[in-house]
């Protein structure tokens, strides 16, 4: 079992879980079978793209940016369209994997994953790359204690 | 739209697809069915060796798509470009 409290716990900068919400690192890169495949042709592996992810317990899918996937190269595999309070939009879907070195967790397959514009910056200027919904939390505990501003999620 | 002609492909065989294979994974390049597979890395894996690192569906064989709940999204609480 691994454990990881969130970066900024504590009573001294109780206000940062407030604001940012629950974070913990991730690594995006190719799925299994992507990597696999590159391996048998001698082809130069996937690279990694790294940032955070925001604990969205709203979601049943977690969403990967697309200027992530993008940057990857990682091929789209199926397009969805979805209401949004922008209007309908078109997002791409991926499979990918997803690493988290906090929990020594890693290549957890992301599944038929969306692809959306949500990239942002933390108040200490991390970027979220990544909305982790109960498709990859349905794996984990989290534990919100908002009176202590803490956070930990476990394996 | 992306994957469209794929897309179109996909309606058109659904109804045979749904008599022989639902709930394996459908895997479509341009009009070219490459195939149904049981595992979905396994269909992944032949669109690779097949057509070499591009865009192609696979897609679940099934009658209706399910809605996907992701409320951030829908209410544009985290920013969406447009």
């Amino acid at each position: 079992m691994s454990e990881f409290e969130f970066l900024y716990g504590g009573a001294a900068k109780s206000d940062l879980l407030y604001i940012d919400g629950p974070l913990i690192e991730v690594h995006i890169t190719a799925p299994l079978p992507l990597v696999s495949y590159l391996a048998d042709n001698d082809l130069p592996p996937y690279a990694v793209s790294s940032g955070m992810a925001l604990i969205d317990t709203g979601a049943a899918v977690s969403v990967v940016d697309e200027n992530a996937v993008m940057s990857l190269d990682i091929p789209k595999i199926d397009v969805i369209s979805t209401q949004t309070a922008h209007g309908v939009k078109e997002m791409r879907r991926y499979n990918a994997s997803v690493s988290f070195p906090d929990l020594q967790l890693h290549h957890v397959p992301l599944i038929l994953a969306p692809g959306g514009f949500i990239q942002t910056s933390t108040t200490n200027g991390l970027n979220v790359i990544m909305l982790l919904g109960r498709d990859i939390l349905r794996r984990l505990i989290v534990t919100y204690d908002g009176p202590h501003s803490r956070m930990t999620v476990r394996t | 739209m992306a994957l469209e002609v794929e897309i179109e492909r996909y309606k058109e065989l659904l109804p045979e697809l749904l008599q022989s294979s639902e709930g394996k994974f459908a895997v479509i390049k341009g009009r070219d069915l490459i195939g149904v597979f049981e595992d979905m890395d396994e269909g992944y894996r032949a669109a690779l060796d097949k057509y070499g690192v591009t865009s192609f569906l696979l897609r679940p064989v099934r009658a209706a798509e399910p809605t996907l709940d992701l409320t951030n999204v829908h209410l544009g609480l985290i920013r969406v470009r447009v």
